[in-house]
């Protein structure tokens, strides 16, 4: 049977039976492979950037001293290894004391990404990876203003003396510690003993930095994990860049979707191209039948079949998406992170077995139907095979329809909702279908004689011309509602990253200060995002119970920001880049809020972390006094604004009487850097944060994410293609058919082209028409519940749909069947 | 060899029933030749059909080779025609996608016989097409498909023989050729033969005629007489 199926597989593929079958299953595993590859490679890629940031590719911390052997293994693994040591201690040059954080460096640091060394603050240095010489020290620029030293001056460092010998202008560790109060200095491990900084009851963080190959990194990391203790810490290179996280995984999502969307629109192709084939092949199945082959072999041999078209569809399909993915790696290597990281078999087998569901989902029935026909076709040809179950034909496609969604998003409920919006969309979509369809016919009635035909043509079958309304019209509607999503969120990534964004924080100012910075910042032009006040204030209470009792000790040992200073402020209005999701705004309506408490607004995230509602109150200590508030709203903070973010707002009352500080941030570009100096000349307290070199970063991933957008709409775009060629492959037949009749009965060309085309005109009209009212619908859902848009209308596209629609559908359609309009009509008669 | 009793074929049509064969008996020996006959609709192709388990009847029986088609699953009944049965089609009904040599070979594979390919050749040699075994369908006249055809059927050896208006899609001098074909390999063979025809001349050839008319055997005629004078009288109520 195999040999058969082998030999019909070859014979189908010359006559080109197949082709749209083949097209689109190739279509779906090459969309999916090129996309899970791509991603999947520029994912590890961006990991192994933001691993530079952490200065490493894991970081373990912990109080006590790190165990030799854990650094004994790493080598052993191959892998690059090297511990050091961060305490606080004060540094102090003549009459200058600062407290510092020092990082004391073993080996050498960082092992991912590199230090970059100056010789002046602010100013451009070497990039290296290494330590200070012993007896030498590297320190932030705001240690240099605050000791009012430079380089080449010699600092105190508890028992002993250093030289400055360079000042860290950029490298590890920046991004991961905005706010981190100290200034640091880096120190070579060799004059921690003769400094005697190390007292018992200091706190001492031990760090073992790892960095390698991904598998054997990971393998190391999971032999340690059982290893550690409530005290110590794996981070790892993902973490040190939360600012990304949230663009990316939108892009994620986006392009997951749209590559779920491409291969449900080769599903669709698939099914119509499979029914197609099906239809064609009842012939064979039944003089197989006839002949005396069992129901079971023939399904054997079209099974067989199948499995072959599946076999090399997913082969060729993995193998272009493949190129597909080099091709863009390689056009577009300056936007790509470097180095890549290799293929990672994963996802292509995700892409190759995805692929085989979908045949198996939208192919399978039909082809089940084949071995269904009975014998007596040989000699009537009008028996067709009982249909497959309605039932089993759409548990199928939306079973393997669901599985896909699965793998691509990893959540049952959102697999669900989908699910259900896609079927009462495609219900809706019927209706509108057949809405527009009826009017069209009302509409036609007094239109030229080669169109009154092309409508009484569509009139014939009316369920069917519906199916076909609905078939294109929801490949153009996926396509239409794709490219404007996907111009939204461009524009909307674009608005995100503005040229200007702020790329610089100052915090530390102090209230008699504000009046000096916002001159400095008047005469260099610069405008800031505001100056908002901060009081730093620990939680010590959550409804009047302590912290550490009110939440188990596993909680507890979760919520870091319950174990540390909080950055507190207080508003009059809810500040940008923050959405409410629960609760007013200082809104003294709140009838469950007590009327003279303190009311603040805490993030999402705090809220996850010490598990309150609103209503609860929280107890902090502001140096020594304690208030409380009770909580009015929670926040959702979009952490990727690059605005000063606040865990928790107090309302004005509440912290006013507090000494505060000040912060704020603005744009400066790289020419304006010697303001910094200024403002560090006048007040040195002020801590500087530069951002900008971490959002050139930012910049440069948003870019490679909006190529991954781009080329996925190609993707989507052809799997449009292959359901529009699909579906008009079906009914090509029927079209010859007609026309072919038509000149038998004496109709002229011209006639027969008019009406033909007017047909295909009219169905592309219908379906354009559908599509952009079926788009606006979808497109303004998603901008509303998802992008947290406004609604906009397309009126541009409600020309452009339906004509493009009409064009393309009048073209394509005549074009296939041109050529058979030339044969003579017995011909073509005898051949139907 | 083959027999029915009582065979009787009705349909639902838009709520009405309608009776396509009615209690139809007849006896076929081995060996013998026998024209169906009758006008279009008069059931010739459904008796067929369901002399040949391509179909069911709705009551009555059909005997053939010893089996009870009327009491068999569809699965049995093909496994009986791969056994027993061989097919000749106005329209040919080869598969396009094999070449000659490969359509003769498909049913003596499904017989399970050994040797397909050597026999096939033998066979597609007789019927005159030596040189075109590689050929694929599309590439042959219609006379040469049919007999590409008639060495398929006959290919598996088997025991009975139905054609249908075997020379319906033929030109005369093709028709005639292939007539000469089927009685040569039929009596080489002793295959038994049921054949639904139009054609006088073909159904004249056959050692027995039934005529049908209105689903009913007119005629159960053993020469050629009995079977025009009932065509002419089926001709003129129709």
């Amino acid at each position: 049977m195999f040999s058969m199926a082998l030999k019909n597989f070859k014979r189908d593929w010359r006559a080109g039976e197949v082709k749209v079958l083949f097209f689109a299953l190739m279509i779906a595993v090459a969309a999916m492979t090129a996309i899970g590859v791509i991603t999947d490679r520029i994912q590890k890629s961006m990991g192994e950037q933001a691993s530079e940031f952490l200065g490493a590719d894991y970081v373990i911390s912990s109080p006590r001293e790190i165990p030799r052997e854990w650094l004994h293994e790493a080598s052993q693994r191959g892998l690059d290894a090297a511990v050091g040591q961060s305490v606080s201690t004060v540094v102090s040059k003549g009459d200058k004391f600062q407290l510092v954080s020092v990082r004391v460096i073993q080996d050498k640091f960082p092992l991912k990404g590199q230090l970059e060394i100056a010789q002046e603050a602010f100013a451009t240095g070497d990039k290296l990876q290494g330590k200070p010489k012993s007896r030498e020290v590297w320190v932030e620029p705001r240690v240099l203003s605050l000791l009012e030293a430079k380089t080449g001056d010699l600092i105190d460092f508890g028992a002993t003396q250093l030289k400055i010998s360079g000042v860290v202008v950029a490298g590890p560790g920046q991004a991961s510690e905005v706010f981190n109060v100290a200034p640091g200095i880096l120190v070579n491990a060799a004059d921690l003993d003769s400094a005697q900084i190390i007292q018992p009851g200091s706190r001492v963080q031990n760090a073992l930095l790892i960095a390698g190959e991904l598998a054997v990194r990971d393998e190391y990391i999971s032999w340690l994990k059982p290893q550690l203790n409530d005290t110590q810490r794996i981070t790892g290179g993902k973490e040190g860049t939360p600012a990304l996280q949230a663009s990316i995984s939108r892009a994620e999502s986006f392009l997951r979707l749209a590559s779920l969307v491409s291969v449900i629109l080769a599903g669709v192709a698939i099914a119509v191209a499979a029914g197609r084939f099906s239809r064609r092949h009842f012939d064979y199945a039944a003089i197989y039948r006839c002949l005396g082959m069992q129901i079971r072999q023939v399904h054997q041999l079209y099974l067989w079949q199948l499995s072959l078209i599946g076999l090399v569809g997913v082969i060729l399909g993995a193998v272009i998406g493949l190129a597909i993915q080099e091709a863009i790696i390689w056009r577009f290597a300056d936007y790509l992170p470097k180095p890549m990281v290799p293929i990672s078999w994963i996802p292509v087998a995700v892409a190759a077995l995805s692929g085989l569901v979908v045949l198996i989902g939208f192919a399978l029935p039909s082809f089940f139907q084949i071995a269904k026909v009975p014998p007596l076709r040989v000699l009537r040809k009008e028996l067709m095979p009982t249909a497959v179950s309605g039932w089993i034909i759409y548990l199928l496609a939306i079973g393997s329809m669901a599985l896909l969604m699965w793998w691509q998003s990893d959540s049952w409920l959102l697999v669900g909702i989908l699910l259900v919006v896609s079927i009462v969309a495609f219900l809706v979509i019927r209706l509108f279908a057949w809405l527009i369809f009826k009017l069209g016919i009302w509409l036609g009635k007094r239109s030229p004689s080669s169109v009154r035909f092309g409508l009484g043509q569509l009139k014939r079958y009316p369920a069917f011309t519906i199916s076909q309304i609905t078939a294109f019209g929801l490949a153009f509607m996926i396509m239409l509602s794709t490219y404007l999503i996907r111009t939204e969120l461009l524009a909307e990534w674009q608005n995100q990253m503005p040229e200007n964004a702020p790329n610089h924080f100052l915090i530390n100012v102090q209230n008699y200060e504000v009046e000096a910075l916002d001159k400095i910042l008047a005469q260099n032009n610069v405008e800031t995002s505001g100056i908002y006040p901060m009081v730093r204030g620990r939680v010590t209470h959550l409804n009047g119970e302590l912290a550490s009792d009110a939440l188990s000790k596993d909680e507890y040992q979760q919520a870091r920001a319950l174990r540390r200073e909080l950055n507190l402020t207080w508003m009059e209005a809810l500040p940008n880049a923050n959405k409410l999701v629960e609760g007013d705004w200082w809104s003294d309506e709140a009838t469950n809020l007590d009327s003279d408490a303190v009311k603040i607004s805490i993030s999402t995230e705090i809220q996850q972390m010490m598990k309150v509602k609103i209503g609860d109150k929280v107890s902090f200590d502001i140096g020594g006094l304690e208030v409380e508030g009770q909580i009015a709203n929670v926040r959702e903070i979009q952490w990727d604004s690059f605005q000063p973010n606040f865990f928790v707002i107090f309302e004005p009352r509440g912290l006013k009487e507090f000494p505060a500080s000040y912060i704020t941030s603005f744009h400066l570009d790289s020419a304006q850097k010697p303001m910094l100096n200024q403002i560090l000349g006048q007040m040195p307290t002020v801590t500087i944060i530069e951002l900008d070199k971490i959002m050139a970063q930012v910049q440069k991933i948003l870019d490679q994410v909006t190529l991954a957008v781009e080329f996925i709409m190609l993707f989507v775009l052809l799997a449009g293609i292959a359901v529009l060629y699909a579906v008009l492959q079906a009914n090509r037949e029927e079209r010859v058919l007609s026309a072919t009749l038509l000149k038998t009965l004496g109709a002229q060309s011209p006639y027969i082209r008019a009406s033909l085309v007017a047909e295909l005109a009219l169905l592309g009209l219908f379906s354009g028409l559908l599509a952009v009212i079926a788009s606006e619908i979808l497109v303004s859902s998603v901008y509303t519940q998802v992008l947290d848009l406004s609604i906009k209308w397309h009126f541009l596209y409600w020309l452009l749909m339906p004509l493009g629609s009409m064009i393309f559908i009048s073209i394509v359609g005549w074009f296939g069947i041109k050529s058979i309009l030339k044969q003579p009509a017995y011909q073509v008669l005898r051949q139907a | 060899m083959l027999s029915s009793n009582q065979l009787t074929k009705t349909v639902v049509s838009q709520e009405q029933e309608l009776t396509i064969l009615s209690e139809v008996s007849l006896t076929i020996n081995e060996g013998d030749s026998v024209a169906i006959v009758g006008a279009s609709g008069s059931g010739k192709s459904t008796l067929l059909s369901l002399l040949a388990g391509l179909d069911v009847p709705t009551s009555g029986e059909v005997l053939l080779a010893g089996h009870k088609f009327h009491e068999l699953d569809e699965d049995q009944r093909a496994a009986v025609r791969a056994q027993y049965v061989g097919f000749i089609f106005q329209s040919f009904h080869l598969l396009p996608g094999l070449t000659a040599l490969e359509n003769v070979m498909l049913p003596i594979e499904l017989k399970g016989q050994k040797q397909a390919r050597q026999a096939a050749l033998k066979i597609l040699e007789k019927v005159g097409l030596k040189d075109r075994v590689t050929h694929y369908p599309n590439q042959l006249s219609g006379g040469e498909q049919q007999r590409v055809a008639i060495a398929r059927a006959f290919a598996s050896e088997p025991k009975i023989l139905f054609a249908d208006e075997p020379t319906g899609n033929l030109d005369s001098a093709n028709g005639e050729k292939i007539i000469e074909l089927l009685f040569e390999l039929n009596q080489q063979f002793g295959t038994t033969l049921v054949l639904v025809t139009h054609d006088l001349k073909l159904a004249d050839r056959c050692q027995k005629q039934i005529a049908l008319d209105a689903g009913k055997i007119k005629s159960n005629a053993t020469n050629l007489e009995s079977a025009v004078d009932h065509l002419n009288d089926t001709a003129k109520v129709s």
